[in-house]
């Protein structure tokens, strides 16, 4: 039906798409060790991500698929990454400062989506663990075409879910007693 | 008949991507580069001033003339991420649809920018930031076209 070069060009142009995005590593995974260096602190919480109705809750990231968060500390201009994994908790460890998770990059496949969300938290010296909440990011309107991921602006929140958290501390990190609250709050008015 | 054919469908596929998207206002200065193709990943357009001035016209039906303009530092990261970074400009209330930055930024240096557009909806006024998404990588009728679905605007400084 078809000849030969003919082919290769629609072999080239059917796969042309996959693959294009050159990738790394996160620049610093907040998770690397689970030994708390001196002065540092166990941040913990979750990110629940609502995406038409039902919960995503199964995270694995991989250089085709994630779900990162940015995070600056103070007035540095470093970005931290962290890639969701599991169920969307997350345990940071941080040196004490002023922190801004500022926004989160959902990739998937060939579809890159970052949105802003700004909301600040503070490390005191000595704290530990420190408690900073859910932020539920919910989306409900239009999809890419052709793509899984949504394509309009979510609505964030921050929740306070300190005893489903607290329990999944003590399992997930076998650590007791209690932790010291602290939530994370937006730095703007949406 | 069979080339021709194949010659519909490939052009159908190539002239899939390439292509970009605007929300509530699309940026008039700087005006994006004129692309002869979409194959790489986006590029921010580079101002000519450390003090820019920034103009849009907007996209939605509008109640007034009053336009809230923020902006943010960014990098690009790992090649493709562009995090959102600190806000460093905010005014509120701008009449016109241009605005010269009273402040100095950092050469060689990306920034997001948006404009806050009062935009009318079913529901009365519906405030709506401008962002954008960006099309590119011709491929096969759409499978493989790259979206890179932006916060907002961007553009670059020059170096100083």
């Amino acid at each position: 039906m078809y000849t030969k070069p003919g082919l290769v060009l629609l072999s080239f142009l059917v796969f042309a798409g996959c693959g294009l995005i050159p990738l790394r590593p996160s620049l610093i995974d907040a998770t690397a060790t689970k030994v708390i260096s001196q002065g540092e602190s166990i941040v913990f919480g979750r990110v629940h991500v609502v995406d038409r109705g039902k919960f995503v809750d199964h995270w694995y990231p991989h250089v085709t698929a994630y779900f990162r968060l940015y995070l600056l500390r103070d007035s540095s201009t470093q970005f931290l990454a962290y890639n969701l994994s599991g169920d969307g908790s997350f345990y940071w460890h941080l040196p004490p400062g002023h922190y801004t998770l500022t926004s989160f990059v959902w990739h998937d496949s060939l579809t890159h989506l970052t949105r802003p969300v700004l909301a600040v938290f503070e490390i005191a010296e000595g704290d530990s663990p420190i408690y900073i909440g859910t932020l539920t990011v919910t989306f409900t309107e239009s999809r890419h075409f052709s793509h899984r991921l949504p394509a309009g602006q979510p609505s964030l929140e921050i929740k306070d879910d300190y005893g489903e958290a607290i329990q999944r501390l003590r399992v997930d990190r076998s650590t007791q007693g209690l932790a010291t609250k602290n939530l994370m709050h937006f730095e703007y008015a949406p | 008949m069979r080339q021709d054919w194949l010659v519909a469908f490939l052009c159908l596929g190539l002239c899939s991507c390439g292509y970009m998207n605007y929300y509530a206002a699309s940026p008039l200065h700087p005006m994006e580069p004129s692309r002869w193709a979409y194959t790489d990943s986006y590029d921010p357009p580079v101002v000519d001033s450390l003090s820019p001035t920034l103009s849009w016209e907007t996209i939605c039906q509008t109640r007034g003339e009053r336009y809230d303009l923020a902006i943010y530092k960014t990098q690009r990261v790992d090649d493709a991420d562009w995090p959102v970074g600190k806000r460093i400009y905010f005014r509120e209330g701008i009449p016109t649809r241009e605005h010269k930055l009273d402040i100095t930024l950092r050469p060689n240096q990306a920034y997001y920018w948006s404009i806050r557009v009062p935009c009318l909806a079913v529901t009365g006024v519906s405030p709506t930031w401008s962002r954008f998404v960006y099309y590119s990588n011709w491929s096969f009728i759409g499978s493989g076209c790259l979206i890179e679905d932006f916060p907002f605007f961007l553009f670059a400084t020059p170096p100083q």
